[in-house]
């Protein structure tokens, strides 16, 4: 095994662990609209999509400065979360899950649409603003994007973990996920919640958006990203914030494997025969809470 | 689903057409299923006095009438022992009543034995042969109506005996805190 | 106004139809079908086939959803495994239409069981994106099992002989495809008369307490990811006779995705809603094509009817959610209900 390519090996790990931190992001947005809501985003990768267009129209096509235009993205988001849950998720309130499941896939074909129509087809490009040197952790070289995307993406995250552990609203939110008419009589604030939660996921979807975006290329495309995510978040549980981060890791580490060693092509059967055994051994992922069906 | 439907599912394990039987309907599938309704009609909807309701669905019903329903697809299910587990709860005096005298007709016509767990005194001890009683997980009597409703034991678990100490003593001998 | 319909016998009650008006209204029907291909031009002929072979697969899907309460997005998956079944033996054994067609049904049949086999552990969200896995994993097959496939090229092949007889224009595929339509049609509204109908029925509503009923629940589950797998293989040996040219492209998630749509806006748990549907949908992305054509610079906004047909098909699914969650069959009921009750309101 000495002529194993140990640096490859490394350099390929490293490249999927910080995809995988960016998986991890767009699962916190998921997970924390689960855990507020109990509602199935399916439309998670559009909302990123979203952002990273937002980004592109400022700082692209109307010039302004990045920092600005990552702010306006951002806030823009949160305003496009907050009108997709008064709109479409509120209605929605009591019906079956599987119906509000299906709420969100339309809403990610009015989406993708919706930025072919305003946008095009075709792939743009977003203005770089990451620095460009490749990165050098021990002999391995990294993409720098994936570099900083991954640090971003932990920054975020570990301060979200932080807001559930210290912040009395942490306990809120999955009050109103539990039970909403108990959440209520106990004078939480449902719809405020309601708001806040998805206002919050999609401006965390938007940066994992725009990082994405800066990665890759823009097109209205980018929402397959989503499937991804949802593997990653079955991975670590559905309402589980360190396992969005765990279960993001591993579907990044194992996607960078299977597409080195593998194939390009084997890259998301690999994603979904994971999928399938954790459906089979543990299906509410490694640190989901179980659900018990009452009669 | 339908009253009708409901009732009909309870004899499921008793009936034989297969997919392609079903598929088709025009054979095995049709006869098996008039004769079902034939038998069902005779013997459960108007032996339960649910005709008028047969065709309605069932969430639409009240909640007496749902547990009449309950009981025709039990019967339905052609059965040597009914369990009937608090038969009655939730039920105003009228409803209560009619499924007394439901449960005795069903004894006596279908020749059924039946297991009941209820907490209607009233009912228990007018329609029952045997009455099993239990007091926190022991059984305290065992017999006809009458002994068991004169049964000190019984009055005492139901009433208490007024002596708050010996109360409190048998709540910690239980380990509940006092 | 009708106040109500006296029946005589037990089977006249349990009659599909069972008034003389919609007996009359089936003739008028079924005289329509006869007559239309006759007097339609190739375009409506060619949207016909389609929508029949939508219907076809929808009130599979419907069986599975709809009635059994198993939500599956692999509804596409199942109907290439049904094309790829008519396409290879068509191309390689020669077999007559009709049992080639048995064959994908059965194709996809033993596919369905398998894909159904989590669903006894699984359950509706879970089981929704396990069936997503399995369209995946099917896709992965179609495009790399190159000797069997042909890989992402795909398979191409001759036209649909029936007793010497080629159908290789919409006029004669019509005759193939409606009557197999109608009769799964027939035999998915006979199902529900009977008992395995009733139990998936009891399945959607709670799973457990038809298993204390003395439904086994495994069994019952496989029956119906079977039936309707089935119904989807049928469906897709029709679409590979139609377009004669099958690719791992030419089932993507996104019909999947299309055929649950379907169901939902034409009304689940109803065999009415699977058609209405079925038309519905097959016919939005047409009628568009053709508003965009009336409009004065038609050139130019034909490019824009690719993301209109998106947004329009994603509005279509968020808004009968949202206001008419029981589909078009249940307006369709309502208006019944107005002129069966007119002059009275209610």
């Amino acid at each position: 095994m000495m002529d194993f390519d140990w640096l490859m090996l490394f350099e390929v790990s490293l490249a999927g662990l910080g995809s995988g931190g960016l998986y991890a992001l767009a699962g916190l947005a998921f997970v924390l609209i689960y855990k507020a809501t109990k509602v199935v985003n399916l439309a998670i990768g559009e909302m990123l999509m979203m952002g990273a267009y937002f980004f592109f129209a400022t700082a692209s096509s109307m010039g302004w400065p990045i920092w600005l235009g990552i702010v306006a993205a951002v806030i823009g988001s949160g305003i496009l979360g907050a009108v997709i849950e008064r709109l479409l998720i509120r209605p929605m309130l009591g019906e079956a899950p599987i119906a509000v499941f299906m709420i969100t896939v339309g809403l990610s074909s009015i989406l993708v649409g919706a930025v072919e129509l305003i946008w095009g087809a075709d792939q743009l490009r977003l203005p770089d603003f990451m620095p460009s040197d490749p990165v050098l952790i021990g002999e391995a070289m990294v993409s720098p994007k994936i570099f900083y995307g991954f640090l971003a993406a932990t920054a975020l995250i570990a301060g979200v973990l932080l807001v559930f552990r210290f912040w009395r609203g942490g306990v809120a939110l999955r009050a109103t996920a539990c039970d909403q008419a108990a959440a209520y009589s106990m004078g939480i604030n449902v719809p405020r919640v309601f708001s806040l939660t998805w206002v919050v996921a999609a401006m965390v979807a938007a940066i994992g958006g725009i990082l994405v975006g800066s990665i890759s290329s823009l097109s209205p495309t980018m929402g397959v990203f989503g499937l991804s995510v949802l593997v990653v978040v079955i991975v670590g549980g559905l309402d589980s914030v360190p396992g969005a981060l765990i279960g993001g890791l591993l579907v990044g580490l194992v996607e960078s494997w299977t597409g080195t060693y593998l194939g390009g092509g084997f890259k998301l059967l690999a994603t979904f025969l994971l999928l399938v055994l954790i459906l089979m051994v543990r299906p509410y992922g490694l640190f989901g809470t179980r659900e018990i069906e009452r009669l | 689903m339908t009253v009708l439907d409901n009732i009909k599912l309870g004899r499921h394990c008793h009936l034989h057409s297969g997919v392609l039987d079903a598929l088709f309907y025009y054979g095995r599938a049709r006869r098996e299923e008039i004769r079902l309704r034939a038998d069902i009609e005779e013997h459960v909807i108007d032996f339960l006095e649910i005709d008028h309701i047969r065709h309605a669905p069932v969430a639409a019903l009240s909640y007496g009438l749902q547990k009449r329903v309950e009981m025709a697809r039990a019967l339905a299910m052609q059965p040597q022992v009914l369990m009937l587990d608090e038969p009655v709860a939730g039920m105003n005096r009228e409803e209560t009543a009619d499924m007394a005298r439901f449960i005795l007709d069903v004894r006596e016509e279908w020749g059924v034995t039946i297991l009941m767990v209820e907490h209607d005194m009233g009912m228990v001890m007018d329609i029952s042969d045997h009455v099993v009683v239990l007091n926190f997980g022991e059984v305290i009597a065992d017999g006809a109506p009458a002994d068991v409703q004169a049964n000190p034991e019984v009055i005492r678990a139901y009433l208490g005996s007024g002596n708050v100490d010996e109360l409190r003593r048998k709540l910690r001998n239980a380990g509940v805190a006092a | 106004m009708r106040i109500g319909s006296a029946k005589e016998t037990y089977s006249q009650d349990g009659a599909l139809f069972d008034s003389r008006t919609q007996r009359t209204w089936l003739g008028v029907l079924a005289l329509l079908l006869l007559v239309f291909p006759f007097v339609a031009s190739q375009f409506w002929l060619y949207l016909a086939c389609l929508v029949a072979i939508n219907v076809a697969s929808a009130t599979g899907l419907n069986i599975l959803t709809g009635y059994t309460g198993q939500v599956s997005l692999g509804q596409a998956a199942f109907m290439g495994v049904g094309a790829y079944a008519v396409a290879v033996l068509e191309k390689q054994l020669g077999t007559p239409v009709l049992l080639n067609l048995l064959g994908a049904g059965g194709a996809a049949m033993l596919v369905g069981l398998v894909v159904g086999i989590p669903s006894l552990r699984v359950k509706g969200l879970y089981l929704a994106i396990a069936t997503i896995a399995a369209s995946f994993i099917l896709h992965f097959v179609f495009a790399n099992w190159t000797r069997v496939t042909g890989g992402t090229a795909g398979l191409s092949l001759p036209p649909a002989t029936i007793f010497g007889l080629v159908l290789d224009t919409e006029f004669r595929l019509y005759w193939l495809i409606m009557p197999i339509t109608v009769l799964m049609l027939a035999g998915a509204a006979n199902l529900f008369r009977t008992r395995i109908g009733r139990a998936f029925i009891a399945i959607r509503d709670r799973d457990i307490s038809a298993e204390v009923l003395g439904i086994p629940l495994l069994r019952y589950k496989l029956l119906s990811f079977g039936l309707s797998s089935f119904y989807a293989g049928v469906a897709g040996g029709l679409w590979a006779y139609f377009f004669r040219s099958v690719t791992p492209e030419s089932f993507p998630l996104l019909m999947s995705i299309f055929f649950l749509a379907t169901i939902i806006v034409g009304g689940m748990g109803s065999i009415l809603g699977g058609i209405l549907g079925a038309v519905f949908m097959t016919l939005v992305p047409e009628v568009l094509k053709l508003m965009v054509g009336w409009l004065p610079n038609a050139g130019e906004a034909m490019v824009f009817l690719a993301p209109v047909r998106t947004i329009v098909f994603g509005a279509l699914i968020v808004g009968f959610l949202i206001f008419e969650p029981h589909g078009l069959a249940e307006i369709w009921r309502r208006i019944r209900r107005f002129f069966h009750l007119w002059p009275f309101r209610t």
